[in-house]
């Protein structure tokens, strides 16, 4: 956009002046995300990106507005949420209107009959769960950045919460969508609870990522609060006996709130960490793990900082003596709903976890894992400033590919980054598998070589191995490259769709493989 | 005289194409002989996976409109029929750990269930009358299907699906697990009778089969449909693992719930070997099938029923129903309420008492919100547990 002058004029003749900005510091806020590689912008002074305005509109009309106005000048509109996203979904690549969505957060009804709730897509997932709770319900839906994310933006890249193996992801959870076309149509679909024939247009719309439509609203199904729980950590003698234990989980029927893996990596990395109510198990299960817990510390000193930048520059003798390491893994089980359902969901996995040799240890490591499963997505600043950089990778596949990948993705990184993983929204078919990796390099450039290396290795080691590029967090700018593998010839029926969806071609432009 | 035929035959003498007429009665001309005037006037039978995306490729260029649908082939117009019911059936593969079987699109349902049944697995209750169609007519005509598998549609199964776009490319999803790569563009393909493209396989979740498990069976009392149907609501909601929710009238005036569960497995039991031979329980599927949300039972010759195989489905169905309460269908001579619940983990008497202290419990605390539903079960007197029955 050349002329920022005329896209004001433009603009305000959809929004009041004072929910329009072209201030330098709030583009340079919606210039990024969460996305590592936007961080490390930041910290090296870049912004290769920037849109030309912000505006933030009250409902759908005025979204509409503004998506007319910029059809009218050719300027692509990018929908901007809580800005968490960690794959630059919302890095405006060809300029135009960032369109914060937050100023529409209300939650407009709930049906207490059939159980759905009627909300608005910019409101932040912790506020939507405290609204839901104090009428006695639950979205179910408890991604890691639920305090700085919202529905808009689940909605967009297909989110799971950390209770996905119970409640579902977030398409799970949809029963029908209001969104802003690129002609500015509003439409909205919101079929009957049973669906039969035709498109279901709610499962394009979910995960497009702001390609094909903004939503602006949603219908998702909502439970009663749980009123009771079941708290378990088991260690197993190894990664594959968890895994076997883990399957059978799901695939006998049961419906865990929470059933994480960890592997032996992860395992002996926590028991390190240590807790003071138990140092033999009940500090594994921080939502991510214990070492980059550490790192992530905004209060270490520069000095430890330094060493561990330096230490991450040759990740390969970690990783070397981490395959030393003893196999034992541990799980967290949390079971909840009505209580004879979930005591006899809990008793039944005990069970089977006894059968795969599982030690059981008590409720503490669970507990222990809920009180912190929020607790360090918010400490990252640390890693970055010490001249390091701190990823993770969701990925998933069925039950027959997890090892191999598993195996695979560490080795093929083995030279490239210290990792480890752990293993978490299980199916009945299959499970997502979380990496997380931090490396470093002794150059700048360097260091941005070595975080694309680190990636298209690992993405492509995961293709190559069954499964898939993103279990949750999407596909954004930064696996864009990647989605003629993923889709193949369907990228093109996605084009043509974007095509006739689309036709000024200005919805968040150069996302998806786009 | 079309054009391309003689171009179609040098291109592929390998590939029948005979005229419309000359097919054998596969459905199509049996179920709507008034639409014969419409369909197109060739059939091409395709004799291999491999063939098939030549052919549509051809057909791409040479501007050639195929169908494989009744549907698609009277909304026309349609230069050839491209036979769903011939389409390739391989022998299936199966991903035993995962449960993922993928098979063409020519298998019958009912072939395909019996293919899983000797692995142990299942696809779900098949209604005996609807074993004879196939995958692709089954996903691509999506709502009779779901039907079938008790109202659940087969979508509800579908991993992956992989075929020739119209354009003769072909294409494939991935059997992943909830991917987030992107739209899920299997849903461009499920109900759409090949609109966008031919479906040559599917890869779909099957379920374990648990073999010798009986059922223990159990009744409760309302004095209402609608109170019956706010306690399967209720139940679905707390996600009780039931399996099949049916109808039954009583003389008094009083409805009953039948509950049964699973003595040895916590997983919900399909009901095949119950239900499939008898007739007299087929779920009439016209009502429930219509589009557009628009509900449109028939009037109740007999008894309706419903079958539901999971608690998403039973959601959608008990929506489908509370707005059908609204307009009086459920009429009291005919209309019951049949709740099939499987217990997780537990067995025997240990089974019995956690079913009945929960529905108690339930009931105690009044927690249901229907009104009709407190004044059916605010009083447990109403409510009595009966012995078992073993069917």
């Amino acid at each position: 956009m050349k002329d920022t002058a005329v896209l004001y004029e433009k603009l305000s003749g959809a929004l009041p002046p004072d929910r329009i900005t072209q201030r330098d510091a709030d583009l340079f806020v919606y210039s990024r995300d969460c996305w590592p590689k936007t961080i490390m912008w930041t910290e090296d002074g870049r912004r290769p990106y920037n849109p030309d305005a912000v505006v933030f509109p009250r409902n759908a009309g005025e979204v509409a507005s503004v998506v007319k106005a910029c059809a009218e000048l050719d300027v692509p509109v990018i929908p901007y949420g809580g800005g968490s996203g960690v794959c630059g979904g919302v890095v405006p690549v060809k300029g135009g209107v960032s369109i914060d969505l937050k100023a529409m957060k209300s939650l407009h009804g709930i049906d207490p009959v059939n159980l759905v709730a009627e909300v608005d897509a910019g409101i932040m997932g912790s506020h939507i769960e405290e609204k839901l709770n104090a009428a006695g319900f639950t979205l179910g839906h408890f991604p890691s950045s639920i305090m700085c994310s919202t529905v808009g933006g689940w909605l967009a890249a297909r989110s799971a919460g950390q209770c996905s193996s119970r409640y579902g992801k977030i398409e799970d959870m949809v029963v029908g969508l209001e969104a802003v076309m690129a002609d500015g149509r509003i439409v909205r679909i919101k079929p009957p609870l049973i669906h039969s024939g035709g498109v279901d247009w709610n499962a394009i719309l979910v995960g497009s990522e702001g390609t094909l439509g903004i939503i602006t609203k949603a219908w998702l199904k909502v439970r009663p609060q749980p009123e009771h729980q079941r708290f378990l950590g088991i260690s197993f003698p190894s990664l594959e006996a968890g895994l076997d234990a883990m399957r059978e989980v799901m695939q006998t029927g049961l419906k865990p709130a929470v059933i994480r893996l960890y592997d032996p990596l992860d395992t002996f990395i926590n028991k390190l960490h240590g807790s003071p109510q138990d140092s033999s198990l009940s500090s594994l299960m921080l939502d991510q793990q214990a070492l980059f817990s550490v790192l992530m510390d905004e209060t270490a000193g520069a000095m430890k900082l330094k060493a561990m930048n330096r230490m991450l520059r040759r990740p390969g003798i970690i990783n070397r003596l981490a395959s030393r390491l003893p196999g034992a893994v541990s799980m967290v089980t949390i079971f909840e709903g009505c209580k004879p359902v979930a005591d006899a969901a809990h008793d039944a996995a005990v069970e089977i976890f006894l059968r795969h040799k599982g030690e059981l240890k008590g409720e503490e490591p669970a507990r222990y894992w809920m009180k912190k499963r929020y607790a360090i997505s918010f400490k990252q600043m640390g890693v970055f400033r010490s001249g390091s950089v701190v990823d993770t990778m969701e990925v998933s596949a069925p039950w027959e590919q997890v090892p191999q990948i598993y195996h695979a993705v560490r080795k093929n990184l083995t030279s490239l980054a210290y990792v480890m993983c752990h293993f978490s929204h299980a199916y009945h078919d299959g499970c997502a598998l979380y990496f997380s990796f931090a490396t470093a390099a002794a150059e700048r450039d360097a260091m941005y070589d070595r975080y694309d290396k680190v990636w298209s290795t690992a993405l492509s080691t995961v293709q190559e191995n069954g499964g898939t590029l993103s279990h949750h967090h999407g596909v954004g700018l930064s696996k864009s490259g990647l989605m003629l593998a993923e889709q193949g010839s369907l990228l093109g029926v996605f084009g043509s769709l974007k095509q006739r969806m689309d036709e000024p071609g200005i919805m968040n432009p150069s996302k998806l493989g786009l | 005289m079309d054009t391309w035929i003689d171009a179609f035959k040098e291109a592929f003498p390998q590939v029948p194409l005979n005229p419309m007429g000359d097919m054998p009665a596969e459905g199509l001309i049996r179920l709507a002989p008034a639409a014969m005037g419409n369909l197109p006037g060739w059939e091409v039978t395709p004799t291999s996976p491999s063939v098939v995306p030549e052919v549509l490729r051809w057909m791409a260029r040479n501007d050639v409109n195929w169908c494989t649908t009744l549907q698609a082939a009277v909304e026309g117009p349609c230069d050839v029929y491209l036979s769903g019911a011939r389409l390739p059936r391989r022998e299936p593969r199966l991903q035993p750990k995962s449960h993922l079987v993928t098979a063409d699109t020519g298998m019958s349902l009912g072939d395909l269930e019996r293919w899983l049944n000797n692995h142990e697995l299942t696809l779900a209750p098949i209604e005996a009358s609807a074993c004879d169609i196939t995958l692709h007519q089954a996903i691509s005509g999506e709502a009779f299907v779901e039907a079938c598998l008790g109202g659940e549609a087969l979508r509800d199964r579908v991993a992956a699906i992989g075929g020739i776009l119209g354009t003769g490319f072909p294409f494939r999803t991935r059997a992943v697990p909830r991917a987030a790569t992107g739209p899920d563009f299997k849903y461009l393909f499920f109900g759409n009778h090949a609109m966008r493209g031919l479906m040559l396989d599917v890869t779909l979740r099957a379920v374990p089969r648990r073999l010798g498990s009986p059922d223990l069976w159990r009744w409760l009392r309302t004095t209402s449909a609608t109170a019956a149907a706010s306690l399967l609501r209720r139940l679905a909601q707390d996600d009780y693992p039931w399996i099949a929710l049916h109808s039954f009238p009583t003389d008094d005036n009083l409805w009953e719930v039948r509950m049964a569960y699973n003595r040895n497995h916590p997983l919900a039991e399909p009901m095949m070997d119950v239900w499939e031979e008898s007739s007299e329980l087929a779920l009439q599927s016209g009502p429930l099938t219509a589009s557009g949300g628009e509900v449109a039972l028939p009037a109740a010759e007999g008894p309706w029923q419903i079958w539901a195989v999971s608690h998403a489905s039973l959601r959608k169905l008990l929506g489908r129903i509370d707005d059908d309460l609204q307009i009086n269908v459920f009429k009291p001579q005919h209309d019951h309420v049949l709740l099939r619940l499987c217990l997780p983990g537990y067995t025997g008497d240990d089974a019995d008492s956690r079913l009945e202290e929960y529905c108690n419990n339930l009931m105690a605390r009044r927690l249901y919100p229907h009104q009709a539903m407190g004044e059916a079960l605010g009083d447990q007197r109403e409510v009595s547990w009966l012995h078992d029955l073993n069917i």
